[in-house]
């Protein structure tokens, strides 16, 4: 079966890390295009939907109470443990899984860039390029992802909370009124593609072996949980400021509401700048998914080392992201849908049965917590 | 050793590898040198009479340190246009026309044709905003006469006709219609918008001319400069104004520049009947006594004030009046304050709005003046004492 692989990731993150990079697993793509899918439901009351879709971030919760059962194990590793070869299957399922949801991420890229920036410029050759610069990332294990996460994203962050400031020279803030016109269904179906990303704080589930304070985990989880939703209210809340009824109509209405940005005319046409900072941000969401494909493939297959599987994998990405859809409204409309489903199958539902099954079969790690080898 | 070995071969292909990708990441592709794109400054739109798109472009052309001339106009803009069933159509006939390709980053005025408003904008509208390279801040304007005409109204001094329209918007504030703002206003509550008409004086000269009053998509009316006042004071959008007025028994007049004002629309329903409550509050200094008035007592300032809202009663009501009657489409942000007070009831009136509900609106105008100072002097500057009508 299973030979004890060990930890073949030598890194050590603290947890202060982890929750910065989930929490920018969980905002990474929606920041640009919230709030468009919402918005269609949701109407102006868009800024409501983060709370609601803040719900499926349960899966954290999920993932932690499995890691307390298995210490220093990912889900990889345990699952097998659990069932047996389905577990087996189950695992090579979350695999499948994730290099499937990172295909989205890098699509939503890659359709950003040329169908905004550069619409000459091949789709393959976005994606490839940032699967490539990833690849390297991965290659240099856990801590320089999120090392590199930590030098880029905090003053991208920080950018764009203060461009989301900088318009309200153009807020109109009727916009907002009257509030919860059609009650709170119309939030709450807003609120479906939100939750998508949101359940993708299961992730823990392959960082929480490698993060060094275990006891602040959780709470650290928490912080990250309230970041993205103040984050994504914020720039809910900016879209309908500036856009008012309009950000349904547009697909990345956080650019056009930046692009509308004019202070004393001199400090306009600041849409690429806006580019470059959520590159940043897109970059270190790539590299936290593709990072778990890799990991978890090496852990599957019980290898030694999960470095040589970067850039086989890497490629298999920017093939997968070139089929999963044929058209960005297909994209879209799969994750303002089906799309709930899928994700909250995977990411809620599965470990929960995971975590009942070990619960009555009694099954438990081996390693003592702490004692990360 | 040999592991050792391997791991730094691995390094450097990999090294490599970023390295040879780096010339493909920063876009070659989509590399723009200034000398090979056409800097659009506006997009004209409008329909010939067989009912295809006509699209006229103003290029702008940067003129290089040390040639001579350029007031003229023709130096320093290129204007084209091109017909086509559809304006992207029409967009890439023009393509074809130029060496240079279509650039419209910096692009800042679109010009609707007084054909196409009347036909409806929404395609142009779709267009504008489905094309990423097009700004959602560029003003808009109608003009009665076709794009390409105003577009080749240059004032001198100016390089390109761009400019003057940009900086009457700037310089009025009153007429600030990106077309982000027509999107919403067409799509909202009242679903109706109301776009500044540009108008050509004579061959160097391009003037406001009042405000096109669209439903839907469509332009209903057009409100001259006078009547296209009042929007302005429903709206609150506005630098300064002065207001004259006369006095009963006085000759002369008294003009009062408004400094600061202050609207409220207040949505009333009563059983079947809607009313709204204009409350206008403004402040203001005054700034010409041609009458022979001191303005040394209150009461007389008090007197001054009565006709001053008197004044702005009447111009207020004259838009409203028109607008209502007139062009029927909901302009003043009546539909969103009714929305707002009343949804449940909103849902009921929502479309009937515009035919039914809002051309037999009662508007009940309300108006404050308060005049705070008189100016620099409260006499009769320029009259001997005895000449000062005194009580």
């Amino acid at each position: 079966m299973k030979r004890g692989t060990g930890m073949i990731e030598r890194g050590r993150i603290s947890a202060g890390q982890m929750a910065l990079i989930l929490y920018v697993g969980c905002v990474g793509v929606k920041i640009l295009t919230a709030p468009h899918l919402a918005a269609q439901w949701a109407g102006r009351d868009i800024w409501l939907t983060p709370l609601v879709a803040a719900v499926s971030s349960v899966s954290f919760y999920v993932a932690l109470k499995l890691h307390r059962r298995f210490p220093g194990e990912t889900i990889i590793q345990y699952s097998p443990r659990i069932l047996g070869w389905f577990g087996k299957g189950i695992a090579l399922l979350y695999w499948v899984v994730y290099i499937h949801t990172c295909s989205f991420v890098i699509r939503y890229y890659a359709d950003i860039v040329t169908g905004v920036f550069l619409p000459e410029t091949p789709p393959a050759v976005v994606m490839g390029g940032m699967a490539l610069v990833c690849a390297a990332a991965v290659r240099g294990g856990l801590e320089t992802i999120v090392r590199s996460t930590q030098f880029l994203t905090i003053p991208a962050f920080a950018v764009l909370a203060t461009l989301a400031v900088l318009s309200s020279t153009e807020w109109q803030v009727e916009n907002l009124f009257p509030i919860l016109e059609h009650g709170i269904a119309p939030v709450v179906r807003g609120a479906v593609n939100p939750s998508i990303w949101y359940s993708e704080y299961f992730l823990a589930a392959f960082l929480l072996p490698y993060v060094k304070e275990q006891d602040k985990a959780g709470r650290w989880g928490a912080v990250s949980v309230v970041g993205s939703i103040l984050t994504l209210t914020l720039f809910d809340l900016s879209a309908v400021f500036v856009l008012g009824n309009q950000s349904a109509t547009f697909l990345y209405p956080l650019f056009e509401t930046f692009r509308l940005i004019s202070l004393a005319g001199f400090f306009e046409h600041i849409d690429a700048f806006l580019l470059a900072m959520w590159l940043t941000i897109i970059f270190a969401k790539i590299c936290l998914f593709q990072y778990v494909a890799v990991l978890g493939s090496a852990q599957w297959l019980g290898l030694s080392d999960y470095k040589p599987l970067s850039l086989p994998i890497a490629f298999i990405l920017v093939a997968v992201s070139i089929w999963t859809a044929p058209s960005l409204s297909f994209l879209n409309r799969f994750l303002d849908g089906e799309g709930v489903f899928y994700s909250h199958l995977v990411q809620v539902v599965i470990p929960l049965g995971l975590l009942a099954v070990a619960g009555i079969r009694k099954v438990k790690g081996t390693r003592e917590e702490g004692s990360a080898s | 050793m040999r592991a050792g070995r391997m791991k730094k071969a691995g390094k450097r292909a990999l090294c490599l590898l970023l390295m040879v990708s780096l010339p493909i990441l920063p876009g070659c592709w989509d590399r723009m040198e200034l000398n090979e794109i056409a800097l659009i400054r506006s997009l004209g739109v409008d329909r010939t009479e067989d009912g295809q798109f006509e699209v006229t472009i103003l290029q702008a052309i940067p003129l290089r340190v040390g040639t001579e001339g350029g007031g003229g106009g023709g130096k320093q803009q290129m204007v084209l246009s091109a017909q086509g069933v559809t304006i992207p159509e029409a967009i890439s006939k023009l393509q074809q026309k130029m060496g240079r390709r279509i650039f419209t980053g910096h692009q800042e005025v679109i010009v609707f044709g007084k054909r196409l408003a009347k036909t409806g904008i929404r395609e142009a509208l779709d267009y504008i905003s489905r094309h990423p390279g097009f700004r959602k801040d560029a003003f808009v304007f109608v003009t009665k006469v076709s794009p390409k005409e105003i577009f080749e109204t240059v004032a001198p001094g100016e390089t390109t006709s761009t400019e003057t329209l940009y900086k009457m918007v700037k310089l009025e504030r009153t007429v600030n219609k990106t077309i982000m703002r027509v999107l919403q206003e067409v799509s909202g509550d009242a679903e109706a918008a109301d776009i500044p008409v540009v108008m050509k004086m004579n061959d160097t000269t391009l003037a406001l001319d009042g405000t096109a009053v669209f439903r839907e998509d469509k332009m209903m009316d057009h409100l001259d400069r006078k009547a296209a006042e009042g929007l302005l004071w429903i709206r609150n959008e506005f630098t300064t104004r002065i207001v004259n007025t006369r006095l009963q028994g006085e000759k002369g007049y008294v003009s009062m520049e408004v400094v600061r004002s202050e609207i409220e629309l207040i949505p009333k329903i009563e059983g079947k009947k809607q009313r709204i409550i204009l409350k206008v509050t403004s402040e203001g200094d005054v700034r010409l006594n041609g009458t022979r008035l001191s303005l040394y007592h209150p009461s007389d300032v008090d007197r001054i004030a009565r006709a001053m809202e008197r004044s702005i009663r009447d111009r207020i009501r004259r838009t409203v009046d028109q607008v209502q009657q007139k062009a029927r489409a909901d302009i003043l942000g009546f539909a969103r304050a009714f929305h707002r007070e009343y949804p449940k009831e909103w849902t009921k009136m929502k479309d009937r709005w515009n035919e039914q509900v809002f051309p037999r609106l009662d508007v009940d105008i309300q108006v404050r003046v308060h005049i705070r100072r008189p100016g620099v002097t409260n006499q009769q500057a320029g009259l001997p004492k005895e000449k000062v009508k005194d009580r």
